[in-house]
């Protein structure tokens, strides 16, 4: 009897923790919702500051490849276009050789080497993007006109499924060395999610494939891709989004001209591109709105593609009648 | 002269290595030494495993089980830093020389491993993972062997109706089937079971090993396991291993009733390992 009462007597001593808890879910809670209305507040702030070029060109500012800063007309083709395009060359280039990175470091280098070879990438991702576009423009965009375009245009120029994408003179700077630029920029990125991703497939999971016959490149295909896809597709996505808002090294090397062309070898612009290099030139209210709302419209561009690569992921994982 | 000295080296520990109900020899290896890095982790291991029946490996953790298994399918060259040295022959040609082709070796030498592996796919995409790799066939003949292999690894009905399906969904035991059937689908002749039971249930645990003594008439089977019942019950022969050293090996008879050795005697009565 006496016992229990004493037990009873202890037991405000032991900490409940319930409010602490509380406390500490709040503060996460409002750790997440922090991010959330930062992130609606400045696509409002967008939004009203390019409101008055949303008024005065409704849909064409979307759809029309005019950008004329002393007629007043502004359209917004040219950069969307360019920025999507430039984005699609980075991934084309940095998804290959990122899994070819990740795979060599997880599976095929020795051991001692792993170390160094991966700091050297993530090195990359510590360059400033100033540097990769003065890179770009002194040695790296005369490189591709002396070298690479002459032979693309010569050799692809003619074809008449790919050819106008390769037509042109070969001056160096545009759509295809700004895309390249910027998959190098997006390779350590990407390759750091894939090495860490494949590096957590379980060894007897790519031993079971081998045991079978598999080659390295079928583990790769059957194995270790689909069994990282969903991480994978996250990394790069992550590329993506930096591609697509990446300014600086692109202002060097895309040529800024707001012409509409196939030719990935012409000078183009991008979005972050035009504002980084008119927003000090923006005399006028309109200018100036116009070039808010190419930001909005980044906002959009990088929300739809965001959102495409989440859907196409629900799908994949549904397929694969896996639940998380 | 190597072969006189081969043969001579052979003749010594005869009498432990070569179970004398065997008839034919499956595999045959020879002084078999296994290197992780520097340390040795099987040394001068020689016996001569018997066809269509089942060997058991047993012996504490780390005295080289599963290590065995990992040469005898040269798994470990997915490794820089293991190799092996000796010969380990299946049919008469030795299997470690490097101009031996590891795609024939993995269609001779299946291999399941201690936790299911299935890959995330369908099960029928699982089942048909290997066949592409060794032989064109018509889609028809793929969806018989499919089914072949399903129904020698018991599984085919729980599965025939979602075949389909994520072979992710199916339950432990099913997916360990499941990886036994993915195996025998590319028809190998030896069967290499690394503790393949010892993540299962018990009602999982029987079946498969109801599944052993079926497969051993078509298969040579090796199983390593930690479980000594589980050696008794499905095996003919049994080799116990200690610190890498092959000690004693023999009929799973007397080497459970009757061992020659003392430590094999220690170890199965459980004072160590």
């Amino acid at each position: 009897m006496s016992a229990s009462a004493a037990s009873l007597d202890q037991r405000p001593i032991v900490k409940s923790g319930a409010s602490a808890d509380r406390t500490f879910q709040l503060i996460t809670a409002g750790a997440a919702w922090f991010v959330l209305i930062l992130l609606a507040g400045i696509a409002a702030s967008m939004a009203w500051g390019g409101r008055l070029a949303f008024k005065t060109f409704g849909w064409r500012f979307v759809t029309s490849p005019d950008w004329d800063a002393v007629g007043g007309h502004f359209g917004a083709l040219v950069p969307i276009y360019g920025t999507l395009v430039t984005s699609a060359i980075a991934l084309l280039i940095a998804v290959p050789v990122s899994i070819g990175i990740a795979l060599f470091l997880t599976d095929i280098a020795p051991r001692w080497t792993r170390g160094p070879i991966a700091i050297a990438i993530e090195l990359l991702a510590a360059i400033p993007s100033i540097i990769y576009g003065m890179w770009g423009l002194f040695v790296f965009a005369p490189f591709m006109a002396a070298h690479v375009e002459p032979w693309l245009s010569d050799h692809l120029g003619g074809n008449a499924i790919v050819g106008p994408l390769f037509s042109g003179p070969p001056i160096g700077i545009g759509m295809l060395t700004a895309g390249i630029v910027l998959g190098i920029m997006v390779i350590p990125f990407i390759a750091a999610v894939a090495r860490e991703v494949f590096s957590a497939v379980p060894a007897p999971l790519r031993e079971s494939a081998v045991a079978l016959g598999s080659t390295r490149w079928e583990v790769l295909r059957s194995v270790t891709l689909p069994y990282t896809r969903s991480a994978m597709i996250g990394a790069i996505f992550l590329g993506l989004g930096r591609a697509l808002g990446e300014t600086m090294a692109v202002t060097f090397v895309l040529g800024n001209a707001h012409d509409l062309s196939a030719s990935l070898l012409m000078p183009s612009n991008s979005i972050a591109a035009a504002i980084a290099n008119e927003f000090t030139e923006a005399d006028t209210d309109l200018y100036r709105s116009s070039l808010i709302a190419l930001g909005f419209l980044l906002f959009v561009v990088t929300f739809i593609v965001l959102s495409i690569a989440k859907l196409l992921l629900m799908r994949i994982n549904k397929q694969m009648g896996r639940t998380h | 002269m190597m072969n006189d000295t081969a043969t001579a080296l052979r003749i010594m520990p005869a009498e432990f290595s070569t179970p004398p109900t065997s008839t034919s020899i499956a595999i045959d290896i020879r002084d078999l030494d296994f290197y992780y890095g520097k340390a040795l982790a099987l040394k001068d291991v020689t016996m001569a495993v018997p066809a269509n029946s089942v060997t058991a490996i047993i012996g504490p953790s780390g005295c080289g089980k599963s290590t065995l298994l990992r040469a005898i399918n040269r798994i470990y060259e997915l490794y820089p830093d293991q190799y092996a040295a000796g010969s380990i022959e299946i049919d008469g040609r030795n299997v470690l020389d490097r101009r031996y082709a590891l795609s024939e070796l993995r269609r001779l030498v299946g291999m399941v491993f201690q936790k299911p592996t299935p890959f995330p796919s369908s099960i029928r995409a699982n089942v048909a993972f290997a066949l592409s790799y060794y032989e064109r066939l018509p889609k028809s003949e793929v969806n018989d062997r499919i089914e072949d292999a399903l129904r020698q690894a018991a599984l085919w009905d729980e599965v025939k109706d979602k075949l389909n399906q994520s072979a992710l969904g199916l339950s432990g035991g099913q997916q360990q089937r499941l990886c036994i059937a993915r195996t025998i689908a590319v028809r190998p002749e030896i069967l290499l079971l690394d503790e393949a039971t010892s993540a299962l249930d018990p009602i999982s645990t029987a079946k498969i090993e109801e599944l052993i003594h079926e497969l051993r008439e078509r298969f040579t089977i090796v199983i390593v396991t930690h479980n000594m019942q589980q050696a008794a019950r499905v095996s003919q022969s049994t080799a116990f291993f200690h610190l890498g050293e092959l000690i004693e090996f023999g009929n799973t008879s007397e080497i459970f009733t009757n061992p020659r050795e003392q430590r094999t005697r220690d170890y199965i009565t459980g004072r160590f390992g």
